[in-house]
């Protein structure tokens, strides 16, 4: 399969169009299903893992996506190419490092992915730009009854959908934000999201999901219940609590601003973009730090001439795999870095 | 969870005593706590009472496993994945608390309803979960022929799809399982 004209641009959920994308990055809907008759991954067999591939496969293809599903057999795809495919988002971490049969199917929008063989059988994703979260969950939800027209789901009258881990169990929905937060790390609240969220049930993560860091001052938050609840009650729960966190970020982005502070701020953008146009080697972190100014000076009209799509891009298209992906071999760090300053200098010329 | 005195009020009161080195859980209304004096006890939190309840539970079922994957409830205790769908029934008492913890005090599915008819359906997995199980065992003994056979008996089953019919035919099928 080709993905060589994936390499320069991000997926349609970086375009930085739509409600809220001043902060809000992209809205991802996510359902977690398993095939009826089968045992969990955990307790599956490579045969087993093979039969659920096998069988997923068809209808996975058959789906319409806007454009014919790509599908990568991520268990004989090498190192680099799953790299590229976690840091857009289209595969998770646990299914790029385990092990037998498993593979995603994706759009060539990148809107829907369905990775099978991760932590369950069948992990449906969508994902799109700025705060959509009811027509995202829209999009997922009709994969989901594609699929069900030729699998049987694991579920019961009780539980709902089953899962391997009882953190999915009824809906196997996670609906999440990503959320650009730099007013409220530089004004030192970003402690009080976590608080917050903790109290209203819900889970803020980095960047790249479960356990890491929040590169770039990127943040993503989401549902932690999944049973006793319906679908329309999570997003509504997020929903309503969402506008809060935005409109803490805009008066942390008021104050960043204000008369005393102004100077400040206009000197860090300045000298970020600087940095991101003149740099000669530029490590991952740089970058991502580099651009969240950028993109902070962007939205608070201190910068011009930089679009938000070619900054939300760039945190995809500078990491690691991505530069090593454009160049078409492994490349060491050091030379990575010095690459990855190329490719950034063009991309903002 | 509704109080354990009036049976009526949904209980936010949850009580765990220490007794003969049993731990007891209690759980009452407002008023029935008032009423019975608890609340002149020290009272713990309802999560931290899910916990102890999670913690007490789990010792209780430590020798529990499921007929149809071979989990056992220690094994899940560690790991924290499943092992089948039928774990959830298999294990439906001692991971109530548990599933409170995780899940606001909830334990009853409200969302959407997967297509078919569930009930019909699960006499149908059970019955395929155990043959696949059957069938790893005879692949890993070698036993080719045994192996065959199990797959042909997969086979029909999923072919005969899930009508009523056939789930009665199978129910008797499994009076030695």
């Amino acid at each position: 399969m080709d993905l060589r004209d994936l390499d320069r641009r991000g997926g349609e959920w970086l375009r930085g169009q739509g409600p809220r994308s001043e902060i809000v990055i992209s809205s991802r809907v996510r359902l977690a299903r398993n095939l009826d008759g089968f045992p969990f991954l955990s307790r599956a067999t490579d045969d087993q893992k093979g039969e659920i591939v096998e069988r997923v496969r068809a209808p996975l293809e058959g789906l319409d996506l806007r454009s014919k599903p790509h599908y990568v057999d991520v268990d004989s795809a090498d190192e680099m190419l799953n790299g590229f495919l976690v840091e857009r988002h289209l595969i998770s971490r646990e299914l790029q490092h385990g092990r037998g049969p498993r593979g995603v199917a994706f759009g060539s929008d990148e809107v829907v992915s369905v990775m099978v063989n991760e932590e369950d059988h069948i992990r449906i994703q969508a994902i799109r730009s700025s705060l959509c979260l009811e027509d995202t969950y829209r999009v997922a939800l009709a994969v989901d009854q594609a699929l069900e027209q030729s699998l049987d789901f694991a579920a019961s009258q009780r539980y709902g959908y089953l899962t391997a881990c009882p953190t999915n169990v009824g809906t196997g929905l996670r609906a999440s934000v990503m959320l650009h937060l730099p007013a409220m790390v530089r004004m030192k609240q970003i402690e009080k999201l976590f608080n917050a969220a903790r109290r209203t049930g819900l889970t803020v993560r980095g960047f790249y999901g479960e356990g890491t860091m929040a590169s770039g001052d990127l943040y993503q938050i989401s549902n932690q219940v999944t049973l006793g609840v319906t679908e329309e009650e999570i997003l509504a729960t997020l929903e309503r609590i969402l506008p809060k966190i935005l409109d803490y970020e805009r008066r942390c982005r008021e104050e960043l601003v204000s008369d005393r502070r102004l100077l400040r701020l206009e000197d860090g953008c300045h000298r970020a973009l600087a940095t991101l146009r003149a740099a000669r080697i530029l490590s991952t972190e740089e970058a991502m730090q580099s651009l969240s100014m950028v993109r902070l000076g962007i939205v608070t009209g201190l910068l011009a001439g930089v679009s938000l799509e070619r900054v939300n891009e760039l945190f995809v298209l500078s990491q690691p795999a991505h530069v090593q992906k454009i160049h078409g071999q492994i490349i060491d760090p050091p030379e990575r870095d010095a690459l990855r300053a190329e490719f950034v200098r063009e991309n903002l010329a | 969870m509704v109080c354990q005195h009036c049976g009526e009020n949904p209980a936010t009161f949850h009580l765990t005593k220490l007794e003969d080195s049993e731990l007891i859980s209690q759980d009452f209304c407002e008023q029935c706590a008032t009423a019975l004096g608890h609340t002149n006890e020290v009272a713990l939190p309802s999560m931290l009472a899910n916990v102890v309840a999670q913690a007490a539970e789990g010792k209780q079922h430590a020798g529990l496993s499921c007929p149809h994957c071979g989990l056992s409830f220690e094994e899940f205790r560690r790991k924290g994945r499943f092992g089948c769908p039928m774990d959830y029934e298999v294990f439906a008492e001692p991971i109530d608390a548990m599933l409170r913890n995780m899940h606001d005090n909830r334990t009853r599915h409200r969302g959407r309803q997967p297509r078919g008819r569930i009930d019909e359906r699960s006499a149908v997995s059970e019955r395929l979960l155990h043959l696949r199980r059957e069938l790893r065992e005879a692949v890993d003994s070698e036993q080719y022929e045994e192996a065959a056979r199990i797959r042909d008996e997969i086979r029909n089953i999923e072919q005969r799809g899930v009508d009523f019919g056939d789930t009665l035919e199978l129910l008797e099928g499994l009076g030695d399982v």
